[in-house]
């Protein structure tokens, strides 16, 4: 397996590109990427796994609500997603689990200030033999 | 790529074509035009002229720039029931909004020791940062107060005077606000985060009114030069944008949404029942950020008066005004002669009231509703007044900022290798910011030229310069 995944511009915000060799591997990716890019810190700890479920009419749609759920763990409970797990992947259901560990302010540091993940231009599609996604972060 | 016709030297038309409704009206000079046809702007206006209902034209401010759904920069007036409800035409931070304060003291009296010592105990007593705590945690109960109250909540509970609310537009809270549509996870987003200024380009200014341009109506408003000034720029955390989220994902389940080829756009008849539960919840979400800013104002009092050890009376911080400028309203305008009813979104782009307008207060009802263009951090801001003429045009709209012009990463490779800290001193601007990230991201040619945006909005008549502040301590989010 080989993953990758990075940031793109968008004039007020920011976007977040992610590749992978399979489908699973990346919407498995996916959130710890977008999790690397809003806080800077350790990972380590026991992983607490949240079980998430979401139904939509494309991949594009079931990843923004996948990365939406991260940033709303992170703003509203406190959790760091650190690691995901795919269990079922339909273009319209997405089945998943979430590893998360508490934040740690002493230790963890906000990176990048997003606060949504839009659908604007999101998309999820093959690049050759691999996939990639890309989304715009509202920050 | 959409073509611009030029109207005069202010204003652009873009031709009714296509699946267009209406034609769209783009207000800059020509170089402004020319930056907005460098990325999806237009492309953006033209999209908010295909929905229906729209009660014509499409409008895009001078400080206009791609958002995702509306342009930032864009109004789009709606029909209440041939017409629709977006989320994307109010954006992910709803109400957030700008408002300034005077005060009773003269900038140079207070001098760059004591304007540091402030910067300092502000960023050491406002709450900043995403997903930061506020100053106040609610309770369930608290929290649905505030979503219906609005910034009267705050006031009612001395953070503040009754005279603030009759100086926020809608007084400080939309009415039709309703709790119950808004989701438990909006909720526990916003409920630590009361009372603090958020992150990105949310910003606290001290600043000194340098100019005055329209005597009468900077007496109205209470501002003469030399006077030091409160900026303040903040919205509604993370529970607007949740709301926002909230109901993006609702539209797309539910059978009577309109779904545009930019699902960003996605809307809903407004008499719907999921377009009468968003506006319900944006209103809601509005009243937080109308209350976080009443909040933050009164923080913002508390500190001054602490570091200069002076008492309210001495100080005399009082509002000047509280603009939204991402929101979607119910407001009345003239249409083909005659009073109409319509949903105007805003994103990114300020209610500018003419004079006599019954929702002024008595004291600007003279003048016009104060329209607040915060610049960036190292040149200036403007405070202009709404126009007879922005009430004919533009459904009574003009620009809220400078607007960016730089991408946030082209933002920090310019600031690469620089001391933006040192670089502001030279020009006696105090700065601190949550990380040098911010600073760079922030920094002033990340953003158009606000005197540009300004002069174009003075000379198309939609609001026109009353005066000019240059920042003197600024702390960032």
């Amino acid at each position: 397996m080989s993953s990758g995944s990075g940031t793109m511009e968008h004039t007020a915000d920011l976007g977040l590109w992610v590749q992978a060799d399979s489908l699973e591997e990346l919407f498995a990716g996916a959130p710890a990427s977008l999790a690397e890019l809003m806080v800077s810190g350790p990972r380590d700890g026991e992983l607490d796994w949240l079980p998430v479920s979401f139904q939509g009419v494309d991949y594009a749609e079931l990843l923004v609500q996948l990365l939406s759920e991260v940033v709303y763990l992170w703003d509203a409970e406190g959790l760091l997603t650190v690691a995901a797990k795919v269990s079922e992947l339909t273009p319209g259901t997405l089945e998943a689990r979430l590893g998360v560990i508490p934040a740690d302010f002493q230790k963890h540091r906000a990176n990048e200030p997003v606060k949504a993940v839009t659908y604007h231009q999101a998309l999820v599609e093959p690049i050759g033999s691999r996939w990639r996604a890309e989304v715009i972060l509202d920050v | 790529m959409a073509k611009l016709e030029k109207i005069d030297g202010w204003r652009w038309r873009m031709p009714q074509e296509g699946e267009m409704r209406c034609p769209a009206v783009v207000y800059a000079d020509g170089e402004l035009t020319r930056a907005l046809e460098g990325d999806g702007t237009l492309k953006q206006l033209r999209g908010v002229a295909c929905l229906p209902g729209i009660v014509g034209p499409a409008l895009a401010m001078p400080d206009a720039h791609q958002g995702y759904g509306f342009p930032i920069g864009g109004v789009g007036a709606f029909d209440p029931v041939e017409g629709i409800v977006s989320p994307g035409g109010v954006g992910y931070d709803i109400n957030c909004g700008v408002r300034l304060l005077r005060s009773k003291l003269m900038a140079d009296e207070v001098g760059e020791a004591r304007l540091t010592a402030l910067a300092d105990a502000l960023a050491a007593s406002v709450p900043a940062g995403v997903g930061m705590g506020g100053a106040h945690q609610l309770a369930d109960k608290e929290l649905n107060q505030i979503l219906v109250q609005g910034a009267a909540w705050a006031v009612g509970r001395g953070q503040g005077t009754a005279s603030d609310l009759e100086f926020c537009e809608a007084e400080g809270a939309l009415p039709g606000a309703d709790p119950t549509a808004v989701s438990s996870r909006a909720l526990q987003r916003g409920r630590g985060q009361a009372g603090s200024l958020g992150a990105g380009n949310h910003f606290i200014e001290l600043a000194v009114v340098e100019e005055i341009y329209d005597p009468r109506a900077a007496e109205a408003f209470g501002l003469s030069q030399g006077m030091l000034v409160l900026w303040l720029h903040s919205g509604s955390r993370g529970l607007g944008h949740q709301v926002c989220d909230d109901y993006l994902k609702r539209l797309a389940k539910d059978p009577d949404a309109l779904r545009p080829p930019d699902r960003q756009l996605i809307a809903a008849p407004p008499a719907s029942p999921v377009g009468r539960d968003y506006l319900a919840a944006m209103a809601a979400a509005a009243n937080f950020a109308f209350n976080n800013r009443q909040l933050l104002s009164q923080a913002c009092r508390e500190v001054l008066g602490r570091v200069l050890g002076l008492g309210p009376a001495a100080l005399g911080l009082g509002l000047v005004y509280d603009v939204a400028h991402n929101v979607a309203k119910r407001e009345k305008h003239l249409v083909g002669g005659k009073q109409k009813e319509l949903i105007v979104h805003r994103k990114g782009a300020t209610r500018a009231l003419g004079p006599g307008h019954p929702e002024l207060p008595g004291r600007y009802q003279g003048v016009g509703q104060p329209v607040l263009i915060p610049g960036d951090m190292g040149t200036a801001s403007y405070v202009c007044v709404g126009t007879a003429r922005a009430m004919a045009e533009t459904f009574a709209s003009a620009a809220h900022g400078a607007g960016r012009a730089m991408s946030r990463t082209q933002a920090k490779k310019a600031a690469r290798g620089r001391d933006l800290r040192a670089e502001l001193a030279a020009r006696h601007v105090v700065v601190r910011a949550a990380s040098g990230k911010t600073l760079a991201e922030e920094m002033p040619e990340a953003y158009k030229d606000v005197d540009q945006v300004v002069r174009v909005m003075h000379g198309a008549g939609i609001a026109t310069m009353v005066a000019k502040t240059r920042p003197l301590a600024v702390v960032k989010g």
